[in-house]
């Protein structure tokens, strides 16, 4: 593939991050103290890569024969390990794919929207992914590949990007697919009366789309856009049938109109989405094995936000796969062998505790540190996340950005309770041990907004609440469904609040933290610095790859210097699926792939 | 006895009126600008705050608007949920037949179960049937549903894996739920059965009964059940409500679609015209519901006269 | 004057002569009642437990100590430990404080109103009965939970605003009951007697309407504690109660179901709490009304 489109890999060189080296992730994770079953999830994820020098063999240890770590694994390591290789579904070991069946996929939450252009929020992604498609696709080990288009050239200073578009696509309506229906997809998500959600981010300083011909687009931007790349082969800019759209009016929030080999054909609100194969299908999706549409008939994703019945169906049989795991079962089921178990660590901005640096009391960067040092993140690992992820050690994943010089105690704020009582000492927040402090008459007290889908708040929401409370901090919890949580965070309603972000590049740290996303988009931080702002730019300007991962090196330790948040966990996306189930794989955005899946009899 | 129907009619007219002002309040009795929580989960503008006003007509007049909420609502309008893209109305008729055919299917259940176990309880009075029973339904009433639907998911759908745990569909989803659902109204039944048998079992006309020496399940079927079942009746109007409004509970543990998972969603969503919406349909649905019990019960029961 | 202060002195006599053997019945009645009084033991056993709760609990029910997180039950955890190693069984005894005193304040506030409604609405009648009685009627129009459901939307969810909205939704209850004692004894031969002399309203309704309404309402309120436990059980299950890291018993189910299959005893201690307690009310509430009135016996 690469060999007919010499640009692909130069433009990558140039223009993408890094992919992670295995074994400095795999050195990083041992630094970090990880146990060993930890290390298998971690192994298998990053063993799934379809151009890994590894010999897949799908049995078991297969996925990391080459690395001593993996195997001295105990039995759970090598269930994951082996596991692992199921992601790379065309050698493993269920056999050869059969054609036919539905499945039912049982999520946590329900999507606030199915239009991959106005939702801010991975659920629909996780959804998306399998039935729609961009102009690129970005591989799980983050290589970008042709998709809707067959190859693109990048102007030399980076504004300017143009796609040379596949002539044999036509939209789930029978529409075609040209150069039109890209710049119809990009203008409707900057138009200001419509209200995007990621995708709008992904778009930052968006001039127009040419349609140079029929199937020739130029999209240019006001000034380099180097991660405009990743973007277009990410999740969040899929096409859309212009037609359908405009004759669906509010039911594109229900049942968008894309090009893949997937329909998505029914919404019931509170209950389940529904993709149809779209027999239409003619081509061979970049991840998959074949030519022409799915396996399944029918992939329905059943919305169940408690965990325990969610756990309970796919046992039962009522769902054959599942997300979101709690820690407790999971174990289990990984040592079950009915069940086979997929962890791929998220790419991304870590679970974080957003810290707003405008309000009280975490305008303090003294009550910011301590509140660093007061959080145990090891116990909340070893206890409520267990398998689904490790220690962050910074803004971005390690799967992301990772570098020995960020485990540098002034980075990582080590679980110290005594230095943040003497910070917070130091500050004027006094009082006696085990009363709430207080400086000049105000309580140390600050709301935490939290996210509740249906099944309570997140488990380590109280776990923070106790922790904090040992050094004499009263935090409040704000549980709210995702709306209000979202208005709250908008206007920084509270001093304290979570994120995580599920994005394959370092410009993920603009939505974050750049002062112009105050007030909308992710920078629920209130973060207004004009050094930080700086270094964003800098970062979206800069082609080279070296260069660019410097800046956002310094980038991530002067916001760890700031102590605007508390990085908690790398989380893995878990996946648990029955036994006779196959084919799931990874986008680079870690989002799931359930398009090639297939059922063995 | 036509009278008294056209009378208890003309009582509901007051009781619409004042759900339906009650209802209307709900919205602006709430803290903060109603237009800004609802339209919170995108970014928002200045400009988009004004238009979603100027479209709930929130700037006229309370009495204004007031009579504009009646007026859409008799004409089946109950607004629009802005989180959910979609007018109420039609979300509401999406998720009431779910919920109905628990509600059905749980009253059903706590009807049968109820009267059996009254039934027995009556009939075998001060034998350990009776102790067993009202021990059940003492248990009933005072166990929450939510750990009861709990326990019956870990027992049946788990261990057992005869029903499935969540979801909506064919009858086999619909036993579980059911079952939690009515056992609270099946001991409240069973209770009201038990004394409502012992007192007609002694009256005149039963004993005479088996004096004629008909067989004790006769007179039991035939004489005793028939007027004891009428105090019975009136409750179901009240169960039917309870059991309704119960639904929010259920809905929620066994993860089925219906109105009372609905209205949980709007409440944690801040989407105040569902909110609306639902508590609006389901109180006038019970006001009915109780109109409907009270006029059968004028009809079965010739003893009362209503003058 | 004169001629009152003799008709309140006879009935003073009449009062004195017959309320001590009313209430000498009432304890025979109660004792016989074995529901009752194993329902009062349980509920003793309750309150105690709710009163010296920080002398009883081992532990500190919200303080973490992830060492000691998902024990089963042990000699040194009697119930387990949680998901973030809080002691089970200190925290279902500091449950039942809050579900004591949610019981008791929603009831509280219920029976002010209802009572003072039904009081006000019985004795003057007319219209203002009529008004107050249509208002009334429209909120048994919300049915259970509903009515809380809708105030809680109003006020957002804590613990105060649990035991406001469930205090509010069951006024109705204790508004008709007192109304319907009120209009039976209204029509007594004594307060006629009253009223004709002139004894202010005032006097009449809390000397003599009052304590006839007293027996039912404490039967009704008996009764009532129980179900408002059960309601705010439920809202805070739903998470439209009480707020973390608050011990109630809820809540605690709500935070332990995930557990359930594993780590039984999480969810399963609250649950039976719940149970006990309210089936101790519902057993003494039965064994006073039998008690109270030998008429409503079941």
């Amino acid at each position: 593939m690469q060999s007919d489109l010499p640009e692909f890999g130069t433009v990558y060189e140039r223009v993408t991050t890094r992919v992670v080296d295995r074994r400095q992730f795999l050195t990083r994770a041992l630094a970090l103290g990880l146990s060993a079953p930890l290390l298998g999830g971690l192994l298998a994820a990053c063993g799934d890569d379809d151009d890994d020098d590894d010999d897949d063999d799908g049995g078991s240890g297969g996925g990391t024969g080459d690395d001593p770590t993996a195997t001295s694994a105990d039995d759970d390591a090598s269930t994951e390990t082996e596991d692992g290789g199921d992601t790379t579904a065309d050698d493993s070991a269920g056999g050869e794919p059969t054609q036919g069946g539905s499945i039912v996929i049982g999520v946590d939450q329900e999507p606030p929207t199915m239009d991959p252009h106005a939702s801010p929020s991975a659920i629909t992604f996780t959804i998306t992914s399998s039935a729609s498609e961009s102009l690129l696709y970005i591989t799980d080990t983050r290589e970008i590949v042709p998709w809707l288009a067959e190859s693109y050239e990048v102007s030399d200073d980076g504004t300017a990007f143009t796609f040379t578009l596949r002539e044999d696509v036509t939209f789930q309506d029978d529409t075609a697919f040209n150069a039109e229906a890209v710049k119809w997809n990009f203008d409707r998500i900057v138009d200001p009366d419509y209200t995007a959600g990621a995708s709008l981010g992904n778009l930052a300083g968006y001039q127009g789309t040419e349609v140079i011909d029929e199937f020739t687009a130029e999209v240019t931007f006001d000034a380099a856009f180097a991660p405009f790349l990743t973007y277009a082969a990410g999740s969040f800019l899929p096409m859309l049938s212009p037609t359908a759209t405009e004759e669906q009016g509010d039911a594109v929030n229900e049942t968008p109109v894309t090009t893949g080999p997937y329909q998505i054909s029914e919404y019931v609100a509170r209950d389940h989405v529904t993709l149809t194969r779209w027999d239409g299908y003619n081509r061979q999706a970049p991840w998959s094995d074949h030519e022409g549409p799915g396996y399944l008939d029918e992939i329905s994703w059943q919305f169940i936000p408690e965990a325990g019945t969610r756990v309970t169906t796919v046992e039962s049989g009522e769902t054959q796969m599942i997300t979101v795991v709690p820690a407790q079962d999971l174990a289990r089921l990984e040592d079950s062998d009915d069940y086979t178990v997929v962890k791929a660590p998220w790419v991304g901005a870590p679970r974080m505790l957003v810290l707003n640096v405008k309000l009280s009391p975490t305008d303090d960067l003294a009550v910011r540190q301590a509140m660093n040092h007061a959080i145990d993140k090891d116990t909340l690992i070893n206890t409520l996340i267990q398998g689904s992820g490790v220690k962050a050690i910074g803004v971005l994943t390690a799967a992301l950005l990772d570098d020995p010089s960020l485990l540098e105690d002034q980075y990582q704020y080590p679980y110290d309770v005594d230095r943040a009582k003497q910070l917070l000492d130091e500050a004027g927040w006094t009082g006696d041990d085990g009363d709430i402090r207080s400086k000049d008459g105000q309580p140390l007290q600050l709301e935490f907004n939290t996210i509740d889908y249906g099944g309570g708040p997140d488990e380590s929401s109280q776990f923070v609440q106790g922790q904090l409370r040992e050094v004499g901090i009263d935090l409040q919890i704000k549980a709210q469904a995702r709306p209000p949580f979202y208005e709250d965070n908008y206007s920084g309603a509270t001093a304290m609040t979570s994120i995580f972000l599920r994005v394959g590049e370092f410009d993920a740290l603009y939505s974050l933290f750049h002062s112009s996303n105050v007030g909308g988009n992710f920078n629920w931080f209130q973060l207004e610095d004009p050094e930080i702002d700086e270094l964003l730019e800098k970062g979206r300007a800069e082609l080279d790859v070296d260069a660019r991962r410097e800046v956002y090196l310094d980038l991530e330790k002067r916001l760890l210097e700031m102590a605007v948040a508390v990085p908690l966990h790398d989380d893995f996306s878990v996946w648990i699926m029955r036994g006779n189930l196959n084919g799931l794989k990874f986008n680079g955005f870690t989002y799931p792939i359930v398009a090639d899946m297939w059922l063995t009899e | 006895m036509y009278a008294y129907i056209a009378r208890r009619m003309l009582a509901t007219v007051p009781v619409l009126f004042g759900v339906s002002l009650l209802v209307f309040m709900m919205l602006h009795l709430v803290p903060g600008d109603p237009v800004k929580i609802m339209l919170s989960e995108f970014q928002t503008n200045p400009e988009q705050i004004k238009t979603l006003r100027a479209q709930l007509h929130l700037d006229d007049p309370l009495p204004v608007q007031y009579g504009r909420f009646v007026w859409n609502a008799l004409q089946g309008d109950l607004g629009y949920s802005i989180r959910l893209k979609q007018p109420v109305t039609g979300i509401i008729m999406d998720n009431l037949p779910a919920t109905l055919e628990l509600t059905v299917a749980g009253l059903l259940f706590s009807a049968i179960f109820g009267t059996t176990l009254g039934v027995l309880a009556a009939i075998k009075q001060h034998s350990w049937l009776d102790a067993l029973s009202m021990g059940v339904a003492l248990i009933g009433v005072a166990m929450p549903s939510f750990w009861l639907g709990l326990l019956l998911i870990f027992a049946f759908s788990l261990r057992f894996q005869i029903f499935p745990a969540t979801g909506g569909g064919d009858l086999k989803h619909l036993v579980l739920p059911a079952l939690t659902l009515g056992l609270s109204a099946a001991a409240i039944i069973a209770r009201l059965t038990r004394s409502s048998m012992l007192e007609v079992m002694h009256n005149e006309y039963v004993t005479t009964a088996r004096a004629k020496g008909l067989r004790e399940f006769h007179v039991v079927v035939r004489h005793a059940l028939r007027n004891a079942l009428i105090p019975v009746i009136t409750i179901f109007g009240l169960q039917f409500g309870q059991l309704l409004a119960g639904t929010v509970v259920i809905e929620t543990v066994f993860g089925r679609p219906g109105i009372g998972r609905l209205i949980v969603d709007a409440i944690l969503a801040k989407d105040f015209p569902v909110v609306q919406g639902v508590v609006l349909i389901v109180a006038v649905g019970y006001v009915i519901a109780n109109l409907l019990v009270d006029m059968a019960y004028a009809v079965l029961d010739p003893r009362i006269r209503y003058g | 004057m004169q001629a009152t202060q003799s008709l309140e002195r006879a009935e003073g006599g009449l009062r004195e002569s017959r309320i001590p053997r009313r209430y000498r019945d009432f304890a025979r009645q109660l004792r016989r009642s074995k529901g009752a009084l194993i329902g009062l033991t349980l509920l003793l056993c309750m309150v105690f437990l709710a009163v010296f709760s920080p002398l009883i609990a081992p532990y500190d029910p919200i303080e973490l100590n992830a060492q000691d997180y998902l024990q089963s039950p042990r000699s040194e955890h009697l119930f387990g430990t949680d998901q973030y190693g809080r002691d089970v069984f200190s925290r279902v005894i500091y449950g039942a404080r809050i579900s004591l005193v949610i019981g008791l304040i929603s009831v509280g506030i219920a029976l002010l109103v209802g009572v003072l409604v039904g009081l006000v609405a019985g004795y003057y009648g007319g219209l203002l009965d009529s008004t107050l009685m249509r208002l009334i009627d429209v909120m048994l129009a919300f049915p259970g939970i509903l009515l809380a459901l809708a105030i809680v939307s109003i006020l957002g969810p804590s613990l105060v605003n649990l035991m406001i909205a469930v205090g509010i939704s069951s006024i109705p209850t204790y508004a008709r009951l007192t109304r319907g004692s009120v209009l039976a004894t209204r029509g007594e031969l004594y307060v006629e007697a009253a009223r004709v002399t002139g004894v202010p309203n005032r006097l009449i309704l809390g000397r003599h309407i009052l304590p006839n309404v007293v027996a039912p309402v404490i039967v009704a309120a008996t009764l009532g504690v129980g179900a408002a436990i059960l309601w705010a059980a439920a809202l805070s299950f739903l998470g439209l109660g009480s707020q973390p890291p608050e011990p109630e018993w809820g809540r605690m189910l709500s935070e332990g179901r995930q557990y359930l299959r594993s780590q039984w005893w999480i969810a399963t201690f609250p649950g039976i709490a719940i149970m006990l307690t309210v089936l101790a009310l519902n057993m003494l509430g039965d064994g006073l009304r039998d008690a109270l009135d030998p008429r409503l016996r079941g």
